[in-house]
């Protein structure tokens, strides 16, 4: 057995990791309301970030509209506190459940043939609940539904419950990365037709990653809607889907911290967006396409899939040379 | 979308409840051969050329801008801005296939024709201003009888897209390059062994492919009002339509085309332009999940490969 040696790399990984952490408490405390605002919505995009990563990094179902679970959930949870008057548990509930039929139906229509038909599937369900979520009396048209002001919590306790959930997202991640589960989804994503061959059911399987991710996505989009204590159809826009995939784009697909470090990009376009007068807002989307063009064509595996963040290739080879060489001499 | 029928259905009237449906059906079968059309060019390129294209409805949108601006604008003849807008979308054509579908990846060509699609929204927000235009053209209407009419800019572009699609068949299966094409979309390897530039033919095919979407840019630019967004419903109906025929069958795009153009005007006169689109969508989610193959295609295995 070979023991885990402490490297000079693995000391750098803990001070960024400690520099990081006392950043972020020191930021409720210290900082500014506007900061804490934007901090609570890196965190918002980088749960986001792992839900997407699980469903389109690991198990390779490129999903297009992942507004589409991100807004039930937050239409969950508004609808049950303003119109039915419950508790935001009962809330966080009917989200999930509502995204577990949505992602259901979406699990189906994917599994049932390969890539393109799941992304037509998603798009078609988006624009159902898109269309509806903007017309219905009951969700306030697109005038948006409020909630009630009794839920309404300070920003120093949101930052943390958006922190938690960061948090647990990501660790929820890598569990799931390294357990069974995640190695089945790997497999569907890199040889769908060997995984089939060796005895497990693809169509079980996506249909599972779905569920998840849809999941996450609805505890962060309840989450949202009690953080803003209003909001209208636009939770389901485009140009949400839009920085979830940027975040893990950039930051690295499939990479358990690449939605932390693409989350730089949400920090950079909310301090550009103050400064830029209102009518270039427009060039501002402009900015995100063409870096996510550049990305995906020039550096598809994004920054946390360079070659520096990579663990050492260990030649299998070398260390049976090596121990024969032992045993000879 | 269709400017005439005007007219409402009233109860316990059967003949004009019948003369209205009537009406419907006529109007969207005229609507259907757009529909078909912008369709049909989509179904090629996806489904026949493996490019996924999702910046399609943004290019109609710009089309139809590039055609109002010179002639409502700066005055230009009819005849110049056509060839302006061919030569623009043959050359914006070109330029997609050697930047964003360059990769053979599927994931990589929607990320990045979906940022170009944004891109190309945004600019025409930024430089034409959301204000909707339109050329304010009186449709000549030819009545047959008091409810029942059709506009003559409706038929005249029905059957151009119908002999634009004809067109487009023949010169697939009769000319040289269409049959290349084929070949090359059947088994790229074999037809390089059999001296066909397998690249350079895909690239002159998905030029060829936004000759359709200009034609029915031009087309839309003289019913339609245009806006930045215009694009993006038209891209779903062309995604509903395409997964619904199944996706490379001409023909079934367009047949498919005069059925959804049926229905849609059909829901809109009954039911009401409300809910239109989520009706519109549940169905299309319905025939995936029924028959994901297309309603046109027998071969099961058609769809799998995509």
């Amino acid at each position: 057995m070979r023991s885990v040696k402490w490297t000079k790399r693995n000391s750098i990984y803990l001070a960024v990791l400690l520099a990081l952490a006392a950043f972020l408490i020191y930021l409720p405390i210290g900082g500014s309301r506007r900061n804490i605002n934007i901090g609570i919505l890196v965190f918002i995009y980088i749960a986001l970030g792992q839900s997407w990563n699980l469903l389109s990094g690991m198990s390779g179902l490129f999903s297009i509209a992942h507004a589409l679970f991100y807004g039930i959930g937050a239409y969950g949870m508004s609808l049950m506190l303003a119109r039915a008057g419950s508790n935001p548990l009962v809330g966080l509930l009917v989200g999930i459940g509502a995204n577990l039929l949505v992602a259901l139906i979406v699990g189906m229509v994917g599994s049932k043939l390969s890539g393109l038909y799941f992304t037509m599937a998603l798009i078609g369900i988006h624009s159902i609940f898109y269309t509806l979520a903007g017309q219905l009396t009951i969700t306030g048209g697109w005038l948006g539904i409020s909630l009630p002001r009794e839920w309404q919590l300070t920003r120093k306790e949101l930052y943390i419950i958006a922190l938690a959930i960061a948090v647990f997202m990501t660790v929820l991640f890598q569990v799931i990365r390294s357990s069974r589960i995640g190695t089945m989804f790997v497999a569907l994503k890199e040889n769908p037709q060997l995984a089939a061959s060796l005895g497990s059911d693809i169509r079980k399987w996506r249909i599972l990653a779905v569920l998840i991710s849809a999941t996450m996505a609805s505890v962060v989009g309840s989450f949202y809607a009690i953080y803003m204590m209003a909001h209208n159809a636009e939770v389901f826009n485009g140009t949400v889907s839009l920085r979830i995939m940027m975040v893990c784009m950039v930051g690295g697909v499939g990479h358990i911290f690449g939605p932390w470090v693409g989350s730089a990009l949400i920090i950079m376009d909310e301090y550009i967006r103050g400064a830029m007068p209102t009518e270039f807002a427009s060039l501002s989307v402009v900015i995100y396409a063409l870096v996510l063009i550049v990305m995906a064509l020039l550096r598809p595996q994004g920054i946390m899939g360079s070659k520096i963040f990579q663990p050492k290739e260990v030649d299998v080879r070398a260390i049976e040379n090596l121990d024969a060489r032992e045993k000879t001499e | 979308m269709p400017r005439c029928s005007s007219c409402c259905i009233e109860r316990g009237d059967v003949l004009v409840t019948l003369t209205a449906i009537i009406s419907y059906i006529v109007n969207g079968i005229l609507m259907g051969g757009l529909y078909g059309l912008t369709s049909a060019a989509w179904s090629f390129q996806c489904g026949a050329l493996k490019f996924a294209n999702f910046a399609y409805g943004a290019c109609i949108m710009f089309t139809m801008y590039l055609t109002y601006w010179p002639i409502a604008m700066w005055g230009w003849p009819l005849p110049l801005t056509i060839v302006f807008v061919l030569a623009f979308n043959v050359v914006l054509g070109w330029v997609m296939r050697k930047t964003v579908l360059r990769p053979n990846n599927r994931n990589t060509q929607i990320l990045c024709t979906m940022g170009l699609q944004l891109i190309i929204i945004n600019l025409a927000n930024f430089f034409f201003t959301s204000y909707p235009r339109d050329f304010g053209l009186l449709e000549k209407r030819f009545y047959f009888t008091e409810n029942i009419s059709i506009g003559l800019t409706q038929l005249f572009c029905f059957v151009l897209s119908g002999a634009i699609l004809i067109g487009f068949q023949l010169f697939l299966n009769k000319t040289w390059t269409g049959r290349a094409i084929r070949a090359v979309v059947q088994n790229r390897d074999v037809a390089s062994l059999m001296g066909v530039k397998s690249e350079r033919i895909l690239d002159l095919a998905f030029s060829i492919s936004y000759i359709m979407i200009a034609i029915a840019g031009i087309m839309l630019m003289t019913m339609f009002t245009v806006d930045p967004n215009f694009g993006t419903t038209w891209q779903s109906y062309a995604f509903i339509i395409c997964i619904s025929a199944g996706i490379g069958n001409l023909y079934g795009a367009f047949l498919s085309g005069l059925i959804i153009g049926v229905v849609s005007s059909l829901i809109k006169g009954i039911v009401g332009p409300f809910y239109h689109d989520p009706i519109l969508y549940a169905m299309f989610v319905i025939i995936l999940l029924l028959r994901p193959y297309g309603i046109f295609n027998k071969a099961e295995n058609v769809a799998r490969t995509i």
